[in-house]
């Protein structure tokens, strides 16, 4: 709204400089025209002050608005998709590669190559000095698996493996404050020859590393499988010098897995915690191998990319160990969830299906900071793609053909793609919020771990692999939540508050009975929230049943207090005349509260077996917590009272009193008046004060940080707390890194809060407006 | 004239204006109640307790103030008759090890008020009851028994207290005084050493003075040592055994760490409300002790005050000039009613909103820019400006609080007749100013 908002105010600095010289319009203009100097004098100090009137009113003006500006801008980069920027292209004389990869500085790569490894400098192409040997013997590197945690396990053409660890180490040969130059420090394992060799060529390897432990799956041609993990450490590791955490050469033993898959495992991952490995077979199925026991390895679930399968062509599994992704020789990418049931068996279930290749999908590499990844097919076509959102979030091609590995850098700031040829092309990846789309933060869900899609607020967590969860539903649901309850509190004893002292009580009580309404609004909110949260909430939970029960005995003790009233002897209802009524409906009203808790405390006993919470929990399935909406709709509600009343009661005292007057003359009791003449006349009035009241309640955040559990759920039980917005602003922003995802979800969540309030407020503000022009023509 | 029911309770409306009364009611009751409900607690929570000594049938003895009483929960028996047991706070923490104790009404064999049992504010450890066993200075004694050992510890305290203060003032004013000054110099060094100036007039000139506040510290550490020195009085107390020996305990406490010490048992009504006077009074005026669970709310109250004064003197004159310009010198237009409505609007935006724009505007751009504007970057100790603050605070609630001054002086310009032939800025000046002046003092 800026743009015309700045041309329109220039006309207006425009108009009011025109104005200065001639006089304002509407006022008169200087009855003597002289060249008296002090006239003269004065002018141009008018003409001044208009300037640095104008200048300065507007200014203040923009600045008022600029905040809505900061906050749009600190949240639309969430929504951006990333940028990538070619860097630099190399082409390296070897030949067969199978994966590539480099430091976190992206200084110095490496590509596994048929005949080893090659180290070379991502800048200018040159091979690093230091090359590692391995110990091939003749034999050429058939398999690679993918890299985990500085891990790489190499399948051989003579059926051997070999656990190689490509480490860089930043070093300062000028000084501490001389450039950081890269040493490799590659380690390699013995080779371990597998047992089954004899079955068919290897294929295939998945490799993990939970605690320093190495636990590897290898496929063979034909569906053999075998399983390599490490020698169990004899407890004197002080013996060779080493601690536990080191991370030398490892010993490794293969066993036969005793599964017969009869098709091929093309591509094999593991699930993180080396319970479970997952196998792309060459007729399309994807399984799940339950390798726990391995002696007693199983098939644990199925799950095909497609009706008509095709071979499955690449495995990953994603960074927090659940999520699998899958990529096919038709070019289908999808990721699943091993989900565990109810029966406690597992099934893969299909999470997301991303955008298809053209050709098979048969390369990928994922992040090691959060849930992206790449797939490529080998006529060179690239995505990056976010596994939680399903979206794909970018597609290009790699300058060559034969595409044979992909990268993403251990920060996630870049992109390697190696051709089987040796050619490297690395991108620098500028994607600070993939895991945000407006599917991510607004619709369900499905996260890893859960068992069907959700609305989820959870921005931080315990572990390095947590996945922040920034669905905004649950604190929308949770502000509304609030303010709905409060609003049911509020707006009847407000506007029938209101309706009273305008219409009914003697202008001789109006005058304190009103300012003491609205000492209401003076009251801080933390007070009230702590009120509510300390004082409040313990007492409501023991008398809840009673609470109800006010709803409707207290009308009905002042309905039956009426009744009683009208057989009074005439002296005694002389003494309280009309508009004094208050007097007697003060004690009446403490003594219905007093009754009702009376009674809810005996329903309690009666119905409830004396403790309503274990019968609510049993026969309605409702949970109830201390700190629950009905106390902050109560609370809430104290604080949304005096707004309501104000407003409604100033719209209806302001309604011309010749219509009451009408209305009366033609016979009419005071109450059918007002409720047939005022009330609708006012009724935009009362409307607005409604609007207000909400717009109040929405952005209210003491209150409820401090009289709700300020859990993010998403049902609307009364004896449930929630997270409301703005509460949420207020415990999470003080620990958001700046920039930071989280950061801008919780800006995003005040522009959500400045919307609400500003459209009900602008509604409300419109009907005032033409409410005044109304009176204004009777 | 008899009226009929439905005379009453339909046509009339009487009914209808009840309950509306009735609404009026409760909302009268709600804020009556809820002020009550602040008075009782908050103005209640100085008046001096009296403390009970308990003899329990197992053989303890609690002293302490009555908290509250309840009924024990009886779920599997509900007809029978209730228990109740009472919470007692019976401070002593570093000897029973929590500050409050629940004790069933059943197990008190019998309840006293003993005269001489004192209750200490301490600067450690929570309250303190007890009676005074002997007071000594180092080896010598300088009183016994409860009563004349209370009397020596009141007559002593002033004079304790004096030294206290002196050691505190000179750890924060002139330490502080010393602290500031010296990392100033650091900057100033690592400055000119980021220039490359290691050696030099100027370099020697800012080590001289380095030494000099180097000297004055030692000079202060001596002072302090000096006062420490003096505080030699020790108080021996007994206190009650606790909940399961009468056996007293004894508890020796440094006159210096007492804060306070009351014969609460025997204080009369005027005691009472001097004592009370001078806590309320600690507690506007003093810092906090003990992680915000004693003393005072001073720097609250003066960071409150502060920053409330800093936001009038810039919310003031920026609101006023808004108003005018929207009253006086804007084209009265569609645009002008538009930029009316939003400023309105302002007013009803979540102060929440407005915290997010200062984290992010004023802190994160503005505070990060300014920092690196004057510092060069290898000086950075952390954020300076880049940090909340209440200059931020300022700010921020200064804009949450411009569209309301706009708003209440725009109505009380509008309520001033235009002035006829006279510069409009005189008019400004001579006609509108004492009334909006009163307007923008919402």
């Amino acid at each position: 709204m800026s743009e015309p908002t700045r041309a329109q105010s220039s006309q207006d600095t425009a108009a009011a400089k025109a104005g200065a010289r001639l006089g304002p319009p509407g006022h008169v203009s200087a009855p003597f025209e002289t060249n008296d100097p002090r006239t003269a004098r004065r002018r141009a100090l008018d003409k001044c002050a208009a300037y640095f009137v104008t200048c300065g009113g507007i200014v203040i003006i923009f600045s008022i608005l600029a905040i809505l500006l900061v906050i749009v801008d600190q949240t639309y980069p969430l929504f951006l998709a990333p940028k990538l920027a070619p860097m630099h292209r190399q082409s390296l004389g070897v030949n067969g590669v199978l994966a590539v990869g480099c430091d976190e500085y992206q200084s110095l790569g490496y590509l596994v190559h048929e005949e080893g490894i090659a180290i070379f400098d991502l800048e200018t192409g040159a091979m690093h000095p230091a090359q590692p040997s391995l110990p091939l013997a003749g034999a050429k590197v058939v398999a690679a698996s993918a890299e985990m945690h500085g891990n790489l396990l190499l399948g051989l053409s003579d059926n051997r493996v070999m656990l190689v660890c490509p480490k860089f180490r930043p070093t300062f040969p000028n000084g501490a404050d001389g450039p950081r130059v890269m040493a490799p420090e590659f380690e390699s394992g013995d080779p371990v020859a597998l047992k089954a060799a004899k079955e068919g060529a290897l294929r295939s390897i998945g490799l993990i590393v939970v605690d320093e432990r190495v636990t590897a799956v290898v496929g063979l041609e034909g569906g053999a499988l075998a399983l390599l993990h490490e020698k169990e450490r004899t407890g004197g590791g002080g013996m060779l010098g080493m601690d536990e955490g080191d991370s030398g050469p490892k010993k490794l033993e293969a066993l036969e897995l005793p599964v017969n898959l009869k098709s091929t495992a093309n591509c094999i991952a593991l699930a993180e915690a080396a319970d479970y490995a997952y196998l792309g077979k060459a007729d399309g199925e994807l399984v799940a191998l339950d390798i726990r026991a391995p002696d007693k390895a199983r098939i644990a679930s199925q799950a095909a990319l497609a009706t008509n399968p095709k071979p499955i062509v690449s495995l990953r599994i994603l960074l927090g160990g659940g999520t699998i992704l899958a990529g096919d020789a038709e070019g289908q990418v999808q990721t699943f969830h091993n989900i565990r049931q109810p029966d406690n068996t597992r099934e893969l279930t299909r999470i997301n299906a991303f955008a298809p290749h053209a050709g098979p999908a048969a390369v990928s590499a994922r992040s090691q900071r959060n849930k992206s990844f790449l797939t490529g097919s080998p006529d060179g076509e690239i995505h990056v793609s976010y596994a939680t959102t399903g979206d794909t979030q970018m597609r290009f091609k790699a300058p060559f053909g034969e595409l044979a590995a992909l990268a993403i850098t251990p920060k996630g700031d870049g992109i390697l793609a190696a051709s089987r040829a040796g050619e490297v092309q690395t991108w620098h990846l500028d994607n600070p919020h993939p895991e945000t789309t407006l599917h991510s933060l607004f619709g369900k869900v499905w996260y890893e771990g859960y068992d069907k899609p959700e609305h989820v607020w959870q921005s931080t967590g315990g572990t390095d692999d947590f996945e922040s969860k920034l669905g905004m539903m649950p604190l929308v649901v949770g502000t509304i939540k609030g303010t709905f309850y409060a609003l049911l509190f509020a707006v009847p004893l407000g506007l029938l508050s209101a309706l009273y002292v305008s219409q009914f009580m003697h202008p001789s009580l109006r005058v304190w009975v009103k300012p003491s309404v609205e000492i209401m609004a003076a009251m801080p909110s933390v007070v009230l929230g702590f009120l509510a949260g300390l004082w409040l909430a313990p007492r409501v939970e023991a008398v809840a049943p009673g609470v109800f029960l006010a709803i409707l005995v207290m009308p009905s003790t002042i309905l039956l207090a009426l009744l009683a009233w009208e057989y009074f002897p005439e002296k005694i209802r002389h003494k309280l005349p009309h508009g004094h009524e208050v007097y007697l409906l003060i004690p009446l009203v403490v003594a219905g509260l007093w009754i009702s808790l009376a009674l809810g405390d005996a329903a309690n006993f009666t119905l409830f077996g004396g403790d309503y919470r274990s019968w609510l929990t049993q026969s309605l399935g409702v949970k109830y917590d201390q700190r629950n909406s009905l106390v902050v709709g109560l609370a809430m509600g104290v604080a949304v009272i005096p707004i309501i009343f104000t407003i409604a009661e100033d719209s209806l005292s302001n309604v011309p009193q010749h219509l009451k007057a009408g209305s009366l003359a033609l016979g009419s009791t005071s109450w059918q008046a007002a409720f047939r003449v005022i009330v609708p006349t006012a009724s935009p009035g009362i409307f607005s004060a409604v609007m207000i009241g909400f717009g109040r309640a929405v952005g209210e955040t003491m209150i409820v940080l401090m009289a709700t559990g300020n859990t993010p759920v998403m049902d609307l039980s009364m004896f449930t707390g929630f997270r409301a917005l703005s509460a949420n602003i207020a415990v999470e922003l003080p620990e958001a890194a700046k920039d930071s995802t989280h950061y801008r979800a919780l800006f995003l969540g005040a522009l959500l809060l400045f919307g609400m309030t500003f459209f009900v407020n602008t509604i409300a503000e419109v009907v005032r407006l033409r409410l005044r022009r109304k009176y204004r023509v009777l | 004239m008899k009226r009929t029911w439905k005379h009453i309770f339909i046509r009339s409306g009487d009914p209808f204006i009840w309950l509306c009364g009735g609404a009026l009611a409760a909302c009268l009751l709600i804020v009556a109640g809820m002020l009550l409900l602040i008075l009782y607690n908050g103005m209640g929570f100085f008046w001096p307790h009296s403390v009970v000594r308990l003899n329990l049938s197992g053989g303890g003895q609690i002293v302490g103030q009555l908290e509250e009483r309840e009924e024990i929960p009886n779920p599997d028996n509900p007809k029978a008759e209730p228990l109740h047991r009472i919470k007692l706070k019976q401070g002593n923490r570093d000897l029973y090890g929590g500050d409050f104790i629940w004790i069933d009404e059943a197990l008190i064999q019998s309840q006293d008020a003993p005269e001489n049992v004192l209750q200490v504010e301490r600067l450690e450890w929570g309250v303190f009851f007890g009676e005074v066993k002997e007071v000594k200075d180092g080896d010598k004694l300088l009183a016994s028994g409860p009563v004349e050992g209370y009397a020596k510890v009141r007559e002593l305290l002033p004079a304790a207290r004096h030294i206290r203060e002196q050691i505190d003032a000179i750890a924060k004013d002139e330490v502080g005084e010393v602290n500031f000054n010296e990392k100033a110099l650091l900057l100033k060094l690592k400055l000119l050493k980021a220039k490359g100036v290691e050696s030099g007039a100027e370099v020697d000139a800012l080590k001289a003075e380095m030494s000099q506040w180097q000297a004055r510290y030692g000079e202060l550490t001596r002072r302090i040592a000096e006062l420490r020195a003096k505080q030699t009085v020790q108080v021996t107390f007994s206190a009650a055994g606790g909940k399961d020996t009468a056996e007293p305990r004894e508890k020796t406490l440094a006159l210096a760490q007492l804060v306070r010490v009351d014969r609460v048992n025997r204080m009369g009504f005027f005691d009472k409300c001097g004592y009370y006077a001078s806590k309320a009074w600690e507690f506007v005026s003093a810092d906090p002790r003990e992680s915000n669970t004693e003393g005072g709310v001073f720097p609250a109250i003066f960071g409150t005050v502060m920053m409330v004064m800093i936001m009038s003197v810039l919310v003031t004159p920026l609101g006023v000039l808004a108003a005018f310009y929207l009253r006086e010198y804007a084209k009265q237009g569609a645009m002008v009613s538009i930029v009316r409505i939003a400023v309105n609007n302002l007013a009803g935006v979540p102060s929440i909103v407005f915290g997010v724009f200062g984290v992010g505007f004023f802190i994160y751009l503005c505070g990060s820019a300014m920092d690196r504007a004057f510092w060069p970057p290898e000086l950075h100790g952390g954020p300076r400006f880049g940090t909340g603050g209440i200059l931020w605070a300022s700010l921020t609630l200064a804009l949450l609080t411009v569209p309301v001054v706009i708003v209440a002086t725009e109505e009380g310009l509008a309520a001033i007749p235009p002035a006829c032939g006279r510069a409009r800025w005189r008019w400004a000046r001579t006609s509108s100013r004492p009334r909006f002046a009163s307007c923008c003092r919402r």
